[in-house]
């Protein structure tokens, strides 16, 4: 699969960028390609261009507060879950998405 | 429930700069006059600080408002959260932190409802450009500036005169503070320590100066979960995972500036042998800074320290609550099989639904 997602936390230093990695990690481990955007405290960082959001299988938006350019995000498949879900848990949650999208 | 959380997060966020900014530059403005150097330039920053800080309201409603009805809430929502600050009406009262999170909530949806309101299409380049904005204005101004003035600055004044008369009586002294220093420390960073917060900007003015007795009483609440996180891993090396050990510099790093958000992965790990002994600690703390009232007009840890008005007390006061928490800590934690230290998460937290 191609896995996209993007990550933002309230104060925007560390579980923004905590969930990057363990959905990267998760994502990696169970054979999928993966980008992740995160939306930290100084903005858009490795920001996903509209092929890989077309290309995309999944968007996964681990998010605790309004995302930026959401208008990149219509039409596509997509999950939203809290940051700590994507901190805890990124492999349950990708196992999940294998087995909705089977 | 969950969109409103969410909308408070979003304000929480954006205002995040713009406290770091007035905080900081108020601490250390504020230093430098200690010193006895008399620096004009220096006092007129100070001043434009706690200019800025006067806006956090405003820019607080304004993003929450965004969250909510987007784009076109943000200036509605400023307006709002504004009149929160700073009431236009006589005999009214600042509505503070509360009314700001009214007036978010307030803008966000009244924008969220103008604009799905179908209009003819002639008219519809004037209802986004000069309707929403003049009406929803209008609007913000009326609710913020009478009832909730009104009413939420009568309530406002409740919760400070029933602040005040707990404060005037030393044995409940110690009670506020232990309270508020546990709030804080509970959910690290969250709504419930957000509350405890709200408390502190919603006094912060007070001429009395309880603002800054209460925001002292926080700070054991806001750097002991993160310093003893990281102290306790460092001393109990087989109670704590690898990659908690690792974590434990910055931990400490963060504790000691203030951001408790670095304790929530030790917590997410074993929740009751973390929260449990931070709660303690940050509540001893509370009520040692509460006790002897000690203040501080300082925000972010250490940086609110050379503010503080009794030194001594106020760095005891978080040694004591840190060194309670680190004790509990090591005390009830259990030993770490490092193998099969694996984060594993609850099924129910993955109740999610694919949309489009």
């Amino acid at each position: 699969m191609k896995i996209t997602a993007v990550t933002a936390c309230a104060t925007g230093v560390a579980h923004t960028f905590m969930a990057k990695r363990a959905i990267e990690d998760a994502a990696k481990a169970r054979g999928h390609e993966v980008k992740v955007e995160t939306q930290g405290a100084t903005g858009i960082e490795n920001a996903l261009t509209r092929a890989e959001l077309e290309e995309a299988d999944i968007l996964i938006l681990a998010t605790d507060i309004k995302l930026a350019k959401t208008e990149r995000f219509k039409n596509i498949k997509k999950v939203t879950i809290p940051v700590a879900t994507a901190i805890k848990n990124a492999d349950g949650v990708i196992k999940k998405i294998e087995e909705k999208l089977k | 429930m969950k969109k409103f959380q969410q909308a408070l997060m979003t304000g929480v966020s954006y205002m995040l700069p713009l406290i770091v900014f007035s905080g900081m530059t108020i601490a250390l403005t504020g230093m430098i006059s200690q010193s006895q150097a008399d620096f004009p330039a220096v006092a007129t920053l100070n001043g434009f600080a706690w200019v800025m800080m006067d806006l956090i309201p405003a820019i607080f409603a304004a993003y929450m408002a965004y969250a909510i009805g987007d784009k076109a809430a943000i200036i509605p929502g400023f307006i709002g959260g504004y009149i929160a600050g700073h009431p236009p009406v006589e005999n009214t009262s600042a509505s503070g932190f509360l009314g700001a999170i009214l007036a978010g909530f307030i803008a966000g949806y009244l924008v969220l409802y103008l604009r799905k309101v179908k209009v003819p299409l002639f008219l519809d380049s004037i209802k986004k450009t000069l309707l929403i904005p003049v009406l929803t204005g209008w609007l913000l101004y009326l609710i913020m500036a009478y009832p909730i003035a009104i009413f939420v600055g009568a309530l406002n004044d409740l919760i400070i005169s029933n602040l005040l008369d707990l404060s005037q009586a030393p044995q409940y002294a110690f009670l506020l503070g232990a309270i508020l220093s546990a709030m804080c420390a509970f959910d690290m960073g969250g709504p419930i320590g957000k509350i405890a917060i709200t408390f502190v900007f919603a006094v912060w003015n007070d001429p009395s100066g309880l603002g800054f007795v209460v925001n002292a009483a926080v700070f054991p609440g806001i750097m002991v979960p993160a310093l003893s996180v990281g102290i306790a891993s460092l001393i109990a090396r087989n109670k704590y995972t690898e990659d908690e050990i690792r974590m434990a510099p910055a931990s400490i790093l963060s504790g000691l500036v203030g951001i408790t958000e670095s304790t929530l992965p030790y917590a997410f790990r074993d929740p009751f042998r973390i929260i449990g002994p931070n709660m303690m600690g940050a509540a001893v703390g509370g009520a040692i800074m509460m006790g002897f009232g000690v203040s501080t007009a300082g925000v972010s840890g250490v940086f609110g320290m050379p503010m503080a008005s009794n030194l001594g007390i106020f760095i005891s006061a978080i040694l004591v609550g840190t060194a309670i928490s680190v004790a509990l800590q090591i005390l009830i934690k259990k030993p770490v099989d490092q193998s099969a230290a694996v984060i594993t998460g609850e099924e129910d937290d993955l109740d999610f639904e694919i949309t489009l």
